[in-house]
């Protein structure tokens, strides 16, 4: 009594099941994210709007970058989980730590990447958002005491709700930890990581705004011909374009961080690289949404626009090869937008009016689709970064075909890149071994094989069957439409005997399996992986694959023979 | 021990875990709530304080960048309105500004975006409707444009700008102009002269575009009300004069701008109406009481004027036309009948206007055959 009385103080959180804990702590996490993201976001701007007010000198102007990538340098370096790029954490947390993100990163990379974007480093603060997600994330699954199974997948879901109030696109968080996270459309993470995207953008608009990161000009739709021909060479561009970045950062990465230095004097390096860039092209500074913002506006000359993605591809590189935190979202955003209005710019007579932001959002989208290899996310990037539906049409072209050119030249994706580089090999969509996981279809042999009775045959019929068969054993199938596997002899012997027969069919009284030796066994289809037909394997020697659309229509047999022949273990019979 | 204080024992162990874990859970909520409300706090104040830095910066731009589009510097006030809708995109007037800057260094398709979305925090604001209306005609847009000067004519206006209100109408007026709406145009010039009637010189532009737009009569009836309303009607009495002129009232025409001249001596346009009046008055058959001898002399100098302007026209009319043989047989009988000549004036009036060009303004002559063809004599 007492303990029931005990029991029931409980908070009622804790008598849900695991699933409904997780469901309702994706909120929690999206709401602690999105506040965590909007303090990133307003120390950020007043720590750049600080560094504008506080001297307009040459010196400082060339200074600042430096001395905030050194501080933030600092930082990392008092801080090691801070480091590196937050996307290979979380992956890490999903496939080998069983969900565990070291709480100490997000404090970390809060106050490094504040220092260093804030002062100009120009990098972007999407993907320590994302980590800072993913850490949040880590520390309540593990406060609230969590299973093992679901901690696993709880960094995914923060790392959404990172993304979703980093750029105040949920569409684009969840298809992003999607895509490049979970490397896949799992049902179970799905609603937790649509929940905590949806919570954190809707907590993140309640102090940052609703209005899309980007004020585009309506955005016609694709008009003809010579404006698709355009797309498409945009795309084949953008493809190039993300390849020469990606080579360019494992080259910058391996190369200067190779080089021995004291600490924070790369990052120093680099920020005083930056300063000096910045003062003839102050636009490469910080994010560059502004920059951005006019590009889409035509504010920009197809030569500036160029010269601006070529001056921003090298001080990114610099800068993020040097170790100065910060992520490669904004910057590559940043190359994309260039591109799409330099490629514009050059053609201008094949675009019709009111479609130049289209073609900034389409190289937009298919930069990032080249650099990090998410086609799909770059497309609804698109939509959201701008709120106009025009942009989907011409980004789905343009990203398509940087995805297929760029992966085609380099088989890495950036992340991949980052992640070699740290030392770990985690899964990839993109990079799934040729020898991937067999399916029953790879391994079934004809119906042929063993002796198959159907349903309608009778005794005498049945026992002919039997008797034109070599093999061991038989399939016998159910009136009650089951498959039962028996010794092909033992069966022959049922035929004659009319009650064996019945209960070997499934009518009599009693079990098949106490009478002639037979299992009922469940079929499986040829879809699914091979793994499923071992397992029944292990019941039973023989399992039957049927078709989905009629399970009485049997498309063949698994036996053990036939798993061995199909991972190689037996020679294929001749 | 016995069995039964083992279990005893096992049984307060577990009630004391059960509340431990029922106190730890409680904790627990606690903590991740003062964390919450503690995030809460941080943003709120991080964001308001970043906010209000933001304020500020954008309207510090916003000031330079109206100094600069005032100066005449557009392109310098595009920049620094720029920056002033990314610091504050939420503020219509710097998007609207920006929108102006952008209409005034002649980008108006990225221009529209800004004040469109400014309508779109403040939809009847008259300014924002206004600008999106010159816009819209910088791009081609008539029919738009024409919508969006109604919203700007009946939309909201500071008290300080409304001047601008006044400036839509006319600007409705010229684009109507501009793409020969006539109909429209005058609904729109009638409409102007009643929404200002106590604005003298917006009631003689009214009359005056009616006029040129080829409603005399409307003009007429304008032009005689700020005659009469104002003490000082300006040129209200040559326009009226010249629309007296145009509806063929030469009488009128011709005291009109006699009392013109009276008002502005030496005022070309009343002299040149009223002399053409006079002469028209002159050479006109069927003015009232005139003589029948000086009737019958008018027609027969409408004849030999006709037949000259015929002969001009179409050098062979002498030899194949019959109107011009038949006139020549009327000119050589003296006492020809008067009324035979003046059926015959029509019928050569006719022809000249079929085959002649049209007269020049300061040709009574003309005006006169005109006026026989068209029966409004």
């Amino acid at each position: 009594m007492t303990a029931s009385r005990e029991t029931s103080k409980t908070p009622r959180l804790w008598r849900l099941d695991d699933a409904q804990r997780f469901l309702l702590l994706a909120v929690l996490i999206g709401v602690c994210t999105g506040l965590v993201v909007v303090c990133f976001h307003a120390a950020i701007e007043l720590v750049d709007l600080s560094v504008r007010d506080s001297g307009r000198s040459t010196a400082m102007r060339v200074l600042w970058p430096a001395i905030g990538a050194a501080a933030a340098a600092l930082i990392v370096r008092a801080i090691p989980v801070a480091a590196g790029s937050g996307i290979v954490q979380t992956k890490s947390a999903l496939y080998v730590s069983n969900g565990h993100i070291p709480f100490a990163g997000v404090p970390g990379k809060f106050s490094s990447c504040v220092l260093s974007i804030g002062t100009g480093t120009p990098l972007g603060p999407e993907d320590p958002a994302l980590l800072m997600g993913a850490g949040i994330a880590s520390r309540l699954g593990r406060l609230f005491g969590l299973s093992q199974q679901t901690m696993r997948l709880i960094a995914p879901t923060g790392a959404a709700a990172g993304i979703a109030a980093a750029f105040n696109t949920p569409i684009t968080g969840v298809l992003f930890v999607l895509e490049e996270v979970v490397a896949g459309f799992d049902a179970a993470v799905m609603g937790s990581i649509v929940l905590a995207a949806a919570s954190s953008v809707v907590t993140s608009r309640l102090f940052l705004g609703e209005s899309p990161l980007f004020s585009v000009p309506e955005v016609a739709a694709v008009g003809g011909p010579s404006e698709v021909l355009l797309y498409v060479a945009l795309g084949v561009a953008g493809g190039l374009f993300a390849t020469a970045y990606v080579r360019m950062m494992g080259v910058l990465r391996y190369r200067l961080g190779a080089i021995r230095l004291p600490p924070a004097v790369g990052p120093l390096l680099a920020g005083l690289l930056v300063g000096v860039v910045a003062l003839g092209w102050p636009d490469v500074l910080g994010t560059g949404y502004r920059a951005m913002d006019g590009a889409l506006h035509g504010q920009y000359t197809w030569e500036t626009m160029a010269a601006l993605a070529a001056i921003k591809c090298v001080v990114s590189g610099v800068a993020f090869g040097t170790g100065t935190p910060g992520g490669l979202f904004a910057p590559t955003l940043f190359l994309g937008v260039m591109l799409g209005g330099a490629v514009g710019g050059v053609a201008p007579g094949w675009l019709p009016s009111g479609s130049q932001s289209a073609i900034v959002l389409a190289g937009m989208a298919a930069m990032f689709a080249g650099v990090f290899r998410a086609p799909m996310t770059a497309v609804f990037m698109a939509f959201e970064l701008s709120g106009t539906a025009g942009s989907i049409v011409p980004a789905m072209i343009a990203a398509t075909l940087a995805f297929v050119v760029a992966r085609q030249l380099h088989r890495q994706s950036i992340l991949d890149l980052v992640a070699e580089h740290e030392g770990a090999v985690l899964p990839s969509a993109r990079l799934a071994r040729p020898d991937a996981p067999l399916h029953v279809e790879d391994a079934m042999s004809p119906p042929t094989a063993v002796a198959v009775v159907p349903a309608g045959l009778g005794a005498i019929e049945a026992a002919a069957v039997l008797d034109r068969s070599t093999s061991t054993h038989a399939l016998v199938e159910g009136d009650d439409g089951r498959w039962r596997v028996a010794e092909r002899l033992a069966s022959r012997e049922a035929t004659d005997d009319s009650v064996r027969w019945l209960q070997l069919r499934g009518t009599g009284d009693g079990d098949a399996t106490s009478t002639v030796a037979g299992h009922v066994t469940d079929a499986v289809y040829p879809d699914e992986w091979l793994d499923v037909a071992l397992r029944h394997l292990a019941k039973a020697p023989i399992v039957p694959v049927v078709s989905r659309l009629d399970g009485r229509r049997l498309l063949g047999v698994v036996t053990a023979a036939d798993v061995r022949r199909a991972y190689g273990i037996a020679p294929p019979p001749p | 021990m016995t069995g039964v204080a083992r279990a005893r024992a096992r049984l307060d162990a577990s009630r004391e875990t059960a509340r431990r874990i029922g106190q730890m859970s409680t904790a627990r909520m606690m903590v991740v709530a003062v964390i919450v409300a503690l995030l809460w706090g941080a943003a709120s104040i991080l964001s308001r304080l970043a906010h209000h830095r933001r304020v500020d910066r954008a309207a510090a731009a916003m000031t330079r960048g109206t100094s600069a589009a005032v100066a005449g510097h557009d392109a310098e006030a595009v920049t620094w309105l720029r920056d002033a809708v990314a610091l504050d995109p939420h503020r219509p007037e710097y998007r609207l500004a920006l929108g102006k800057a952008l209409a005034g260094v002649g980008r108006p398709a990225e221009a529209v975006p800004y004040v469109s979305e400014a309508l779109r925090q403040s939809p009847v604001d008259g300014e924002s409707n206004l600008v999106l209306a010159r816009l819209l005609v910088q791009q081609g847009d008539a029919t738009e444009a024409e919508s969006a000067y109604y919203r700007a004519i009946y939309g909201r206006w500071s008290p300080a700008a409304q001047p601008l209100r006044r400036q839509a109408r006319l600007e409705l007026v010229g684009l109507y102009r501009r793409t020969g709406q006539t109909a429209r145009l005058r609904a729109a010039l009638l409409e102007l002269s009643n929404a200002f009637p106590g604005d003298r010189d917006l009631q003689l532009q009214a009359g005056r575009d009616l006029l040129d737009a080829g409603f005399p009569d409307d003009a007429a009836r304008q032009l005689r009300i700020v005659d009469e309303r104002f003490a000082d009607p300006g040129r209200a009495p040559v326009l009226l004069a010249r629309a007296e002129f145009a509806r063929r009232r030469y009488v009128q025409a011709f005291a009109v701008a006699g009392r013109a001249l009276h008002r502005l001596p030496g005022d070309a346009e009343a002299t040149r109406v009223r002399t053409l009046a006079a002469r028209v008055l002159a050479l006109d058959p069927d003015q009232p009481r005139l003589s029948a001898a000086r009737r019958a002399a008018r027609v027969r100098g409408l004849l030999d004027d006709v037949r000259g302007r015929l002969s001009t026209c179409t050098p062979s009319a002498s030899e194949t036309s019959p109107v011009v043989a038949t006139i020549d047989r009327w000119l050589a009988r003296p006492g020809g009948d008067v009324e035979v000549g003046r059926s015959l004036l029509q019928a050569a009036a006719d022809d000249w206007r079929t085959t002649c060009p049209v007269p020049a303004e300061d040709d009574a002559a003309g005006r006169v055959l005109n006026d026989l063809v068209t029966g409004q004599s």
